[in-house]
């Protein structure tokens, strides 16, 4: 399986080599997670890196076959003894010992992921009920909050500005409605103020909202497919750090 | 090729880099891919075998941005080593390219 994501490859790898019981597994991940920081540094997607890194499984069966041949270090037989060598090299051209004759492969198939058919029904139901009431009541206040908060800042523009007209044309005439424009002046700086306020907020429910639904996109993957699939916005930090 | 061969001589190149210099995972990765094309996912398993054999070593290079970065340095073990490997690569590659060439003693 080649990722597309660091997470999705951190999180493979780790899976895969616990099931193997490869040992060093904090230091083998610390590696990889070093090698995304630095092709990132060098300007590459995680994809990309993820590409070139390639088959999580042809990594993990490199790291089991070395436990393999250190448990039987240089008492493999020599290949004149019988033993046909596969490699036509000999055992210790390059200094690599030869495989182990008889060991079994220790490397074990991933397990294949069996969606459980309470989890669809659960998950279904809980669709019902999101996509008919909680996301649109929840996206239509978020609506209502964008159009104050642009409503708020554009009226408080409008203020602010025609209190500066007014002020300065009011300069030669009498200086007694100079108090109007500037009660004017603040106002609009009060309702854009407040506008501002309101457009933060709206910017926090939109991420709000995206997250929600990024959630409910990794419910359906854990759900169906036994893994998370997007990352939620805004968090940098790794999802597990153990 | 994933048979020994190319493993062994993975190792070659990666011991043969690392005489010339220290180097970290990425940066000795993309000299190798530069090169030939790698899976580049299996260079740290072997940069975990040539460690536990004791031809290589590593440590930790604290920088100003970013986390620590882990540096690889040959040992004197792993020198020795890439020098009978080196040897052994030039005569084995001269008698190879005879044999393609036809250039053998009739």
């Amino acid at each position: 399986m080649i990722c597309s994501s660091k997470t999705e490859f951190l999180t493979s790898l780790r899976v895969a080599l616990e099931r193997n019981n490869v040992t060093d597994t904090r230091d083998i991940l610390t590696d990889f997670r070093q090698h995304f920081e630095d092709g990132a540094a060098a300007g590459e997607t995680e994809a990309e890196v993820c590409e070139k890194l390639g088959d999580i499984e042809e990594i993990i069966k490199q790291y089991v076959s070395e436990t393999d041949t250190a448990e039987t270090p240089k008492s493999a037989p020599a290949p004149d003894a019988g033993m046909p060598d596969t490699s036509g090299f000999g055992a210790d051209s390059f200094g690599n010992p030869a495989p182990p004759p008889y060991s079994q492969p220790r490397y074990a198939e991933p397990a294949r992921f069996q969606p459980s058919a309470g989890k669809i029904v659960g998950i279904l139901c809980l669709d019902v009920f999101i996509y008919s009431w909680a996301l649109p009541t929840l996206a239509g206040l978020i609506v209502a909050l964008i159009s104050i908060a642009i409503s708020f800042s554009l009226s408080g523009m409008v203020v602010f500005i025609a209190s500066i007209f007014t002020f300065f044309t009011d300069l030669g005439g009498i200086i007694v409605t100079g108090l109007a424009p500037l009660s004017l002046l603040f106002f609009g700086l009060m309702t854009i103020s407040l506008g501002g306020m309101l457009v933060i907020a709206s910017i926090g429910s939109v991420k709000g909202l995206i997250n929600i639904f990024i959630a409910i996109v990794n419910s359906h993957a854990k759900v169906f497919a036994g893994h998370k699939i997007w990352n939620k916005i805004g968090r940098k930090k790794e999802a597990y750090d153990r | 090729m994933q048979s020994q061969l190319k493993r062994g001589t993975l190792e070659l190149c990666v011991l043969s880099i690392l005489c010339r210099g220290d180097r970290y995972g990425y940066e000795l990765v993309n000299i190798i891919s530069s090169c030939m094309h790698i899976t580049e996912g299996t260079i740290y398993p072997l940069m975990k075998r040539l460690k536990d054999a004791g031809s290589i070593d590593s440590y930790i290079v604290e920088s100003q941005e970013g986390p620590p970065r882990k540096y690889y340095r040959i040992t004197d073990d792993g020198r020795v080593i890439q020098k009978e490997q080196e040897t052994e690569w030039r005569s084995f590659s001269v008698a190879i390219n005879k044999l393609l060439d036809g250039e053998e003693k009739q």
